[in-house]
């Protein structure tokens, strides 16, 4: 598949840089309740007293004077392909997710640019009383959902990319499922990003009610431009009690991408959230999906894989907090590094002191493919209390040169064989996605060991 | 002041980055120093690299030549402070003792360039006193470095280690007891440059009682140590359930040819072992002291006697 292709510009209204008469100007176009302003200039005033996160990779090449905070294309939101404008169409046709959709999702949404621009939902699941609908349209139709969540899972205070995020957010989804009802089949929202020198705040708001299921796809890319482009999205998940909810992302930023998205979870008593992850596209990225373990009994499964190429670094990872009692958490990631990207990954693990009968495990392994790639495993716990189970193990090392020379002598070239080594290493990662998600993971690493991305 | 900096910054929410330390202790001379080291000599001041940043006046500042096998330097602080800056120079293969006792103050520094095989042991036994301990090596040949702290102390360490020849293997052992309402603050850094090289690090923590223990160990491959081999593990027993442990074992890695693994695991006493010592009649004091001895043993069988037997009686008192 093919990431790389521009559209020409067509917009109806943009703007630049952030500064309070743009936030005002951008909620007046919106046509935005008074509460949504409100909450957008309080993060204003966050954003402007916080300071930029004194570790991780360095952000000093991103200004923000310099990034369109907020585009719209000339159309309007619709559930129905034939009216979304030909070329926007056609770029989604060509990554595959109308196909997608006819074969294996119940729901659509697909964002372009600053804009939701198509979203669908399967009749029955609408029936059951499904809600899956773009951002916008939930603050106005779900307005007591939306505030009851809205930057509380992520405070505006967390860091000051969440503050940025809830002064420009616009697009993304919200989805609630009411109680008892599973969805078999996968939601996905795709998230393109056309235009050089742009941003792209959508925010996604997840309610799964009590003893609920839901597994939800996220997508990501966007053409390689000489400008930075910049991702500043919050996603907050709420799990209630007995509630099982499936996150997975693809993300394939482009390398001019400065991706600073932030993730959290809100796990209730006997809920479950799986976080399954392959982080292949940015140039830069601090990216730590994080779940608050609140309930009892409650879990986290995280499976992530990062590969950081020429010229990328990519600062993963995943945060757990243990609060409740008799949770659990599991955290298997794998990071490869080639042609010079640097591949750091974090783990912060926090057991607080009313956290008994915790156990955690926490597993990273990574692969080198050459020797002017960098990889770091920075991983840190903190533990309130002594009824609790951690352990955490981390590798580091390269290809074995034995499974090479086994493969190679059974007739397989070298690269081939290379190939097929660090696609069993993704295995533990792809397995955990849908069959076409996971032949686009493949994909995705074929080409980063070819260098084509 | 800010000190013992980690290589990398993590999240400022696990206060681990670095430590906040204040001193204001007043420095007199000291000559309580007690060794069977014969060549001790004046040396100009020297830097080291990685060290913990408080300056103040030097009390005792010396060159200690290493020509015998088996060499101690015992320093006992009675309610004194100990400000050393001591480079150690073995000339043979060699086991250096070095102890502190008493109470009082401690800031030291101990520099070593070791082109012999040296074994450097370092015990910490000073109570109700605040410990501070920059140590640099510059390893040319094999180290292996003991530290043992059974301090009721705030102690606050800084290890900086850099194997710059080929085929060299260095190890770093430690057992840190951390009681009421002791603070330890514990930073490895082991820069690993020749071809070739091991380094060993494996770390046995106790906290109990309100401890707070923050343990920083960090293994960095640098580009060219190619066949190089890293393996780091931290064991923490958790005793009560009031206590502080933070954890940040890192890897860091330039170089493909290498092979670097850590872990780290914490928690209470099994239940499981503990049941069967009982089981066999032992009492729950004495099982645990066991379960926690057995594993302390693994480190404690580098150490010859007297000293095995000292350190033992010392530590189930500490348990006691």
């Amino acid at each position: 598949m093919e990431y790389n292709f521009k559209n020409k510009d067509i917009y109806k209204y943009q703007t630049k840089g952030l500064n309070e008469s743009i936030i005002k100007e951008i909620s007046k176009y919106k046509q935005e309740p008074d509460w949504m302003l409100e909450k957008r200039l309080q993060a204003l005033e966050i954003y402007n007293k916080t300071p930029l996160p004194n570790w991780g990779p360095s952000l000093k090449e991103l200004d923000l004077e310099k990034i369109i905070t907020y585009l719209k294309p000339d159309n309007k939101m619709t559930n129905n392909w034939e009216d979304v404008p030909q070329n926007i169409k056609d770029t989604f046709d060509k990554l595959g997710i109308p196909e997608a959709e006819k074969k294996s999702l119940s729901g659509v949404g697909a964002q372009y640019d600053s804009e939701v621009v198509y979203h669908s939902l399967q009749k029955e699941l609408q029936e059951q009383g499904v809600i899956y609908t773009d951002f916008e349209t939930a603050i106005k139709e779900y307005p007591e959902l939306v505030k009851k969540y809205y930057m509380k899972i992520v405070p505006m205070n967390d860091h000051k990319f969440a503050a940025l995020h809830a002064t420009i957010t616009s697009g993304g989804s919200f989805v609630y499922i009411p109680e008892n009802v599973k969805v078999d089949i996968p939601l996905q929202s795709y998230f393109r990003l056309n235009a050089k020198g742009a941003g792209q705040f959508e925010h996604t708001l997840i309610i799964v009610d009590e003893n609920a299921s839901l597994h939800f796809i996220e997508g990501c890319s966007a053409p390689k431009y000489n400008e930075v482009n910049l991702h500043a999205g919050c996603v907050e998940l709420v799990v209630k009690k007995n509630a099982h909810l499936r996150y997975s992302t693809i993300e394939n930023w482009s390398k001019n991408m400065m991706n600073l998205n932030t993730k959290k979870t809100l796990v209730e008593e006997n809920g479950t959230i799986e976080w399954v992850t392959g982080s292949f596209g940015s140039k830069i990225s601090m990216l730590y999906p994080m779940s608050i373990l609140k309930g009892d009994n409650s879990k986290c499964e995280y499976t992530g894989i990062t590969f950081a190429g020429n010229n990328q670094e990519l600062d993963t990872g995943v945060k757990v907090l243990h609060v409740g009692k008799n949770t659990s958490s599991m955290i298997n990631a794998k990071s490869l590094s080639k042609d010079g990207g640097k591949s750091i990954f974090r783990s912060d693990i926090k057991i607080m002191n009313k956290a008994t009968n915790t156990k955690c495990s926490v597993d990273c392994d990574s692969l080198m493919l050459d020797d002017i790639s960098i990889s770091d495993t920075i991983p840190t716990s903190e533990i309130h209390n002594n009824d609790v189970e951690f352990t955490h193990e981390a590798t580091i090392g390269k290809i074995s040169d034995n499974a090479i020379f086994y493969l190679m002598s059974r007739g397989i070239s070298e690269s081939d064989a290379k190939a097929l080594i660090v696609r069993g290493f993704a295995y533990p990662i792809s397995k955990e996605l849908p069959l076409e998600y996971a032949a686009e993971m493949n994909n995705l690493i074929n080409l980063e060991l070819e260098g084509q991305l | 002041m800010k000190i013992n900096n980690s290589p990398r910054k993590t999240s400022n929410n696990f206060n681990i980055n670095d430590i906040e330390y204040i001193s204001n202790h007043i420095i007199k001379d000291y000559n309580n120093i007690d060794t069977n080291i014969k060549e001790i000599k004046n040396v100009d001041n020297f830097n080291l690299i990685h060290e913990l940043e408080i300056k103040e006046k030097i009390n005792y500042q010396k060159e200690l030549i290493i020509k015998e096998k088996n060499n101690y330097i015992n320093f006992n602080l009675n309610n004194e402070s100990l400000t050393e800056k001591i480079l150690l120079t073995p000339l043979t293969n060699s086991t250096i003792i070095i102890n502190y006792s008493g109470n009082g103050y401690h800031n030291g520094k101990i520099l070593i360039n070791n082109t012999y095989k040296t074994k450097l042991i370092i015990i910490n036994r000073l109570n109700n006193s605040d410990n501070l301990l920059s140590l640099e090596s510059l390893c040319q040949n094999n180290l292996d470095v003991i530290f043992i702290d059974l301090g009721n102390t705030k102690s606050i360490i800084n290890y900086y280690s850099k194997q710059i020849t080929d085929s060299i293997e260095c190890s770093i052992n430690t057992i840190c007891m951390t009681n009421k309402s002791d603070i330890k603050d514990i930073n490895y850094l082991v820069e690993v440059y020749g071809k070739n090289n091991k380094i060993n690090i494996n770390v046995e923590n106790t906290i109990n009682k309100k401890g707070i223990k923050h343990y920083k160990g960090t293994i960095d491959f640098k580009k060219g140590c190619l066949d190089s081999i890293g393996k780091e593990k931290e064991h923490c027993l958790l005793l009560s359930n009031d206590n502080e442990s933070v954890s940040l074992p890192m890897i860091l890695c330039s170089e493909q040819s290498i092979t670097g693994n850590h872990s780290t695991s914490q928690g209470k006493i099994d239940s499981d072992k503990l049941f069967y010592l009982m089981s066999r009649g032992i009492d729950e004091l004495n099982a645990k002291k066991l379960i926690i001895l057995s594993r302390f043993n693994k480190i404690l069988n580098n150490l010859e006697e007297p000293l095995y037997s000292e350190l033992l009686n010392e530590i189930e008192r500490n348990l006691k």
